[in-house]
């Protein structure tokens, strides 16, 4: 597996910066309320909190699916509430998603769902043929390139979506619940799956309200309650068992 | 960030990168359109009876325009005076009609004139008109020295004019004009181009919503791979290029069915206008139009099919990029 694609340079702000953030949708709801926090470039960090804390809400406003409601979201520098509708799917280029649901395209096989990214950017077969297949024994589905998703496992549907999300190597990995649907072994495989990821240079942001396994790695956790960040834990740091996810 | 910008990429590569995205495009346009053959087939079939519609009555058009461009119909044709003393020898010209045809000549409004003797309207009536075992019982031969008067004016006003100068020389019997059923198709044909125009429009209006309705459900059938492109950083052209390939196969595909109706069109009626030609004596055969033009009008019809795929999708991704 090649390194992580830094095309973005080093910066000592961060990867991703929250500046007194709020989010409010329709009706007045609120999402986010003032949260403050910096990823650094090469870090894995975790978001945890009680559904509705809003962890999904940050990994939305830092893919671009929304925008802040007041304060400013930086994605290595660039201030994401500045940047106009064409700039979405260049910032979404530069980041892997991955996705409790997988969002697999079901009727298209392994390798071309874990090769879109790459045909988006415009990449030669051979060269989508040879990343595609690193991806996928990366995951551990190298054999599995010719099935379809229908017929894989949860788990390995889940490999799929991460192999999908790294294939291009991007920068920046946002995981919302990727062990949500998965048993403990396989969550912690996944993990570890991670933290190689994060080993070649990749920053990632795992949101997720498995406490047992967030404490295992013993990475940062920021936690949130009701929109607000109370608690940024660092790495090495263990959160008490009676801490806010569940 | 900055430096990631897709502007700094070298031309050359980004170039590479959009002839391969198009390429991607173009083959999945079309795979899609194979693993549904049965409603691509439909869809080709309604665009081809829309299209069909216009196409034929613009090539019967075509044919009509033939006809009025006939020399044969567009002269005066003059009945000589005293046909009992040329009939005594059909062959050679008598004199007077020489006299007749130089006079003619010479008038302002008259391009040329040609001749017919006797002996040669009896033979072109025998070839063409089907009295060939009737006029043999004839003694002698009854026609008149005919001169075909060919007009050096399209003014009507001048046209009545000349064949009235005719109508009252005194060496013609009588002087016929072939224009006023001309001019009343033209009338006809003027109508029927108006018609078609309108009818072009209409029917490419209708091509386009067709289209746009069929890629719109085709977009909500494949929602979730939208979603999911956008998602891992598809731009707009690159969503929505597939289904502007699909647009201009479905438009193309309907353009080739019309012009298949067309043909089969041609096929049933060309017997019934040759019957029809032999009945004006014309030589006529069914007017197409060239393998370029059927080239180009296909083409057209997929831009058509591409601007309804452009409608449809375009309203799709407004909806997908919100901020």
């Amino acid at each position: 597996m090649q390194q992580v694609n830094l095309n973005y340079p080093p910066d000592a702000e961060g990867m991703v910066v929250f500046r007194q953030v709020c989010k409010r949708h329709r009706g007045g709801i609120r999402a986010l309320d003032d949260v403050n926090f910096s990823l650094q470039q090469g870090e894995l960090a975790f978001l945890t909190g009680h559904s509705g804390a809003g962890k999904s809400s940050i990994l939305r406003l830092v893919s671009m699916q929304e925008r802040a409601t007041r304060g400013q979201v930086l994605v290595n520098k660039r201030d994401l509430s500045r940047l106009g509708r064409s700039w979405v799917p260049h910032i979404r280029r530069n980041m892997g998603l991955i996705f409790q649901d997988h969002r697999l395209l079901m009727n298209k096989p392994v390798f071309d769902n874990v090769a879109l990214p790459l045909v988006i950017a415009g990449l030669s077969y051979s060269d989508i043929r040879k990343r595609v297949a690193a991806a996928l024994d990366k995951v551990g589905l190298g054999e599995r390139s010719k099935a379809f998703p229908g017929m894989l496992s949860t788990g390995q549907q889940q490999r799929v979506g991460i192999a999908r999300a790294i294939v291009h190597m991007p920068p920046l990995l946002l995981a919302d619940e990727p062990t949500g649907n998965l048993d403990p072994e396989l969550s912690a495989t996944l993990m570890q799956l991670f933290l190689q990821l994060n080993e070649l240079g990749m920053t990632i942001l795992i949101a997720s309200h498995d406490l047992e396994l967030i404490r295992q790695l013993g990475r940062r956790v920021l936690v949130l309650r009701d929109g607000q960040l109370i608690d940024d834990v660092p790495a090495r740091q263990q959160i008490s068992p009676g801490a806010e996810p569940g | 960030m900055s430096s990631a910008s897709p502007r700094r990429e070298p031309l050359r590569n980004r170039l590479r990168g959009w002839l391969r995205q198009h390429a991607y495009s173009c083959i999945y346009s079309i795979g899609n359109l194979f693993r549904h053959p049965l409603a691509t087939l439909m869809t080709a079939a309604v665009l081809g009876l829309a299209l069909c519609l216009p196409l034929l009555l613009w090539v019967l058009m075509g044919n009509l325009e033939g006809l009025r461009k006939l020399d044969t119909l567009e002269s005066i044709t003059v009945f000589v005076a005293g046909e009992a003393l040329d009939r005594t020898d059909g062959s050679s010209m008598p004199l007077h009609i020489d006299a007749l045809i130089n006079e003619l000549g010479t008038w302002e409004t008259v391009a040329s004139v040609d001749s017919i003797s006797p002996d040669q309207g009896l033979a072109e009536l025998q070839d063409s008109g089907g009295f060939g075992s009737a006029l043999e019982l004839l003694e002698e031969n009854p026609l008149p020295w005919v001169l075909q008067v060919i007009p050096d004016t399209d003014d009507a006003g001048a046209l009545e004019q000349l064949l009235q100068r005719l109508e009252q020389h005194p060496g013609i019997e009588s002087a016929q004009a072939d224009w006023r059923w001309l001019q009343r198709l033209q009338g006809i044909l003027q109508l029927a181009r108006n018609t078609l125009q309108l009818l072009a429009v209409l029917f490419g209006v209708g091509v386009i919503l067709v289209i746009s309705n069929t890629i719109r459900l085709d977009i909500q059938n494949r929602q979730d791979e939208i979603d999911v492109l956008a998602l891992a950083g598809a731009t707009n052209s690159f969503i929505r290029r597939p289904f502007l390939y699909t647009g201009f196969w479905y438009g193309a595909l309907g353009g080739l069915t019309a012009i298949l109706i067309l043909l089969l069109a041609a096929l049933w009626v060309g017997d019934e206008l040759a019957h029809l030609a032999d009945a004006y004596s014309q030589e006529t055969s069914l007017w197409l139009p060239s393998v370029q033009f059927l080239a180009v009008l296909t083409v057209c019809c997929g831009i058509l099919g591409q601007a309804g795929a452009f409608i449809a999708v375009n309203r799709r991704l407004r909806d997908l990029n919100p901020v």
